[in-house]
């Protein structure tokens, strides 16, 4: 099946065959057609279906980011570049504009004048009070209240001002308030139980677009909003439509039944091909995730950094995404994506040395026993790796990681499961031995990594937190909490950079790469911009536009 | 000899011959797998990855997207598969044809009970039901074949039931009865005999379904765990290159296939054989 098999004469029988073939299996007709272009409107395919729309409840980022973003407006955005712009705040709060006290403490934001909801309503400080208000509703189950948990004191100052007072210096705070889109006050307000109010699935925003219609299983059309703040965005119409299957998904794209394949987009072993597509451009989508091996650092096999850092040595990291992801992620060393501001680019990629880990095993006391396995003190190194069952991919890595500490005397034995059981109380309780895995920072792209790494953030210990591997280090503690509180960059620099040269040296996660999506759109559409501090592509949707 | 008669009859049934010779031929290369597999169906060689079937000698059907050797895997994987197909078919048969003869002979409130249970079993949708029994059992090769096996025998005991109720009927069944034969006897030596037929075109459509059964599992998180190889896990694993490697499901699928034409031609042989109701022919 390619390209070349559609002839003038029409279509030949192979071709026909090809696509009756694939048809049946669930594939779409490969051939790139030039589609006359609607230009009123744009139509974004993803595999996956947002069902929440409220943007304090969603879940499934990704998907549920493109309401969100269409829907409604944050205080500030993040450009491509990482740098903080107003939106819905008059300002981005500085030290230098006076938006943050010279202690670090009092937030002073002002809001932009005029910005009306979508229902004519005018926006004020009472939405953004009640954001805030509805973000710490212990009733509510909000994606995230990190940062907000500081807030000691919240005023509205008047109708466009607001004055928050922290506990502490926060500077991921800005993160904070990036990450909460705002919410109608004059609406949900009126609402018994925000959980479950009509607005979840019929939102009002302030944002570049309005809901229109929205046909469960299919797609959602959103219309223009002709009163949108920032001037009304340049397209009349946009459409998200799902299609479960990523090649069938694909395949729509390659044919121009859709304008853009974002999320999952172009399966990792067809980047060459869609790169060479006439009339198409391929757009490499970095998210927020970085893949990891987790060692359980309270099971005795991995309580010596020793061992971990040779399990890592002896691990071919470079080679399993050159030819697991087909060379598409970049290679990480840090729970960063390279090329975040914040990655320290001067870590050394020491893996892919088997002799190099076993002389540090057995350095660590861990032998080769007569069967072959390593073992120390009557306990042999063997342990369990587990990931969400059916990824391909991650099997892949799995067995190539397997089959690499085979070689040192190492036995992992592979135990895959649903999704909802592997990420359940298996990993928050730490009940696991090793995991694959792929996760983001937790506040926003911000370098912070308090609730990942900091020693009371073990949920199985301290009942909060994020630190699964149960690491401790009060080093890395003290540095965590230190970076959280400078605001000049440098300084952060500094401080994460050391931060992420212990992490490598201790190998409580091992870092295997930045996972990256492949989004293929029309090559006439201008405006989707690739940016790795939000989770997806329609965070500028306002400024899309055919040429 | 009625059994020399039955085996005659076999024998002219060509397609069942070869049905039993493709099981035969099957179930051999599953046992003698390690001796006949070119290497290490877990060795991954990724330099040598996606070699077409049939251009050399080292990888005789290719190679996966790891670079495993597609023979290799499958011949430990139908290991794996035809284990799970027979262990489960056996399951399944046994449990449903005794649930079915006790309904349907005995009828009243037995039949009544047993039948409400297997509505009761059917209600749930099967992969629902061996996901939940999954989460509490181990998972093994066993354990995974139990575990299909019952969850599929209710179509079975409903046929077998239907057919019983038929049978039960019968002059020769009324004879039994009136000769003081105990129902258990009648049960096993006249009943279940001449229920033959349904019970084995069932049995050999459950292998079938059963291989594809722990496909489906595995793929959930519950059934063999990577590398080890079964078909279904090979046929998962290459739905990503349907398109650009289509040996990779081809190979898998066609022995999927035959496995199930091989049991089914196997079966509907044994039924013509058996059923004593056809022993007139000829």
């Amino acid at each position: 099946m390619t390209k070349t098999s559609i002839t003038r004469q029409g279509i030949t029988r192979r071709a026909a065959l090809a696509a009756g073939a694939g048809a049946a299996a669930g594939l779409a007709a490969p051939a790139i057609r030039a589609q006359s272009i609607n230009r009123e409107r744009v139509i974004l395919a993803m595999t996956q279906e947002p069902v929440q729309f409220n943007p304090l409840l969603y879940v499934n980022a990704g998907t549920e980011n493109v309401p969100e973003s269409c829907l409604f407006d944050a205080l500030w955005d993040i450009d491509a570049a990482g740098n903080f712009v107003a939106n819905l705040a008059a300002q981005v709060p500085t030290r230098q504009n006076g938006g943050i006290s010279a202690d670090g403490l009092t937030w002073t934001i002002h809001l932009k004048r005029g910005v009306k909801w979508s229902d004519g309503a005018p926006f004020t400080a009472k939405d953004v009070e009640f954001t805030y208000q509805t973000i710490m509703n212990p009733a509510v189950a909000v994606r995230s209240r990190s940062g907000f948990d500081l807030v000691k004191a919240f005023r509205v100052k008047d109708d466009l001002a607001i004055e928050m007072e922290l506990a502490k210096p926060f500077v991921p705070f800005l993160w904070a308030w990036q990450n909460m889109h705002i919410v109608p006050h004059h609406i949900l307000s009126r609402e018994a139980s925000i959980q479950t109010a009509s607005f979840n699935s019929q939102p009002v925003g302030t944002g570049p677009f309005i809901l229109r219609s929205r046909t469960a299983g299919s797609h959602m059309v959103y219309e223009r909003n002709p009163n949108y703040h920032r001037g009304p965005a340049k397209l009349r119409q946009f459409i998200h439509k799902f299609v479960p299957d990523q090649m069938v998904a694909y395949g729509q794209a390659r044919t121009g039944e859709v304008d853009y394949l974002a999320l999952a987009g172009v399966p990792n072993d067809r980047w060459t091909e869609a790169r060479a597509f006439p009339d198409r451009e391929f757009l490499v989508y970095p998210t927020p995730n970085v893949q990891f091996i987790y060692y359980n650092c309270g099971k005795p096999q991995f309580a010596d950094a020793r061992v971990r850092r040779a399990l890592t040595m002896a691990l071919e990291m470079q080679k399993s995404i050159d030819d697991i992801y087909f060379g598409t992620w970049p290679r990480s060393l840090s729970y960063l994506q390279p090329t975040h501001w914040a990655y320290n680019n001067t870590l050394r990629d020491y893996t892919a040395d088997p002799a190099g880990a076993e002389r540090l095993l057995d350095e660590a006391g861990w032998r080769r026993g007569p069967d072959g396995i390593r073992a120390k003190d009557g306990m042999p190194l063997k342990f369990t790796m587990s990931t969400t069952a059916g990824n391909v991919a991650r099997q892949g890595c799995q067995a190539l990681f397997q089959q690499n500490w085979k070689r040192i005397g190492v036995e992992m034995e592979i135990r895959n499961m649903p999704a909802s059981v592997v990420w359940g109380e298996y990993t928050t309780q730490s009940r696991f031995d090793t995991l694959l895995v792929a996760w983001d920072p937790t506040v926003g792209l911000d370098p912070d990594y308090t609730a990942r790494a900091h020693s009371r953030m073990i949920p199985a210990k301290h009942r909060q937190g994020s630190n699964y591997v149960q690491y401790e280090n009060a080093e890395v503690d003290r540095l965590l909490e230190l970076g959280v509180t400078q605001t000049e960059r440098e300084e952060r620099l500094r401080t994460y950079h050391e931060i992420q040269r212990i992490l490598h040296e201790e190998v409580p996660f091992a870092a295997q790469g930045g996972s990256v999506q492949g989004h293929l759109k029309r090559r006439q559409l201008q405006g989707p911009q690739p940016n790795q501090y939000v989770t997806d592509i329609t965070w500028n949707v306002q400024d899309w536009s055919w040429v | 000899m009625l059994r020399t008669r039955i085996w005659r009859r076999f024998l002219h049934h060509r397609l069942a011959l070869c049905g039993a010779v493709v099981v035969a031929l099957l179930l051999a290369s599953a046992l003698f797998a390690p001796a006949l597999a070119p290497q290490d169906p877990t060795l991954l060689d990724t330099a040598a990855r996606f070699r077409p079937p049939f251009a050399s000698w080292s990888h005789p059907f290719g190679t996966d997207e790891l670079g495993r050797d597609t023979l290799s895997r499958l011949l430990h994987g139908g290991r794996v598969s035809l284990t799970v197909g027979l262990v489960a078919m056996v399951t399944t048969v046994l449990t449903g044809a005794m649930v079915g003869i006790l309904a349907g002979y005995l009828g009243g409130v037995v039949d009544a009970l047993l039948m409400r249970f297997v509505d009761t079993m059917l209600c749930f949708p099967q992969v629902f039901l061996l996901l939940v029994i999954a989460a509490f059992v181990p998972p093994s090769l066993v354990s995974i074949s139990l575990v299909i096996g019952l969850t599929s025998w209710m179509e079975v005991s409903r046929i077998v039931r239907a057919e019983v109720l038929q049978i039960r009927e019968q002059d020769f069944v009324a004879a039994a009865r009136v000769l003081g034969v105990p129902p258990l006897r009648i049960m096993v030596r006249e009943v279940l005999p001449n229920a033959a037929a349904p019970i084995l075109v069932a049995a050999t459509l459950k292998v079938a379904s059963a291989v594809l059964m722990e496909s489906y599992i595995s793929y959930l998180g519950y059934g063999v765990q990577p590398p080890l190889a079964s078909w279904g896990n090979m046929l998962t694993n290459a739905q990503g290159y349907l398109d650009s490697v289509p040996w990779l499901a081809i190979l898998p699928g066609a022995a999927i296939t035959l496995t199930v034409m091989g049991f089914n031609f196997l079966g509907d042989g044994l039924r013509d054989a058996l059923d004593p109701r056809l022993r007139m022919d000829r």
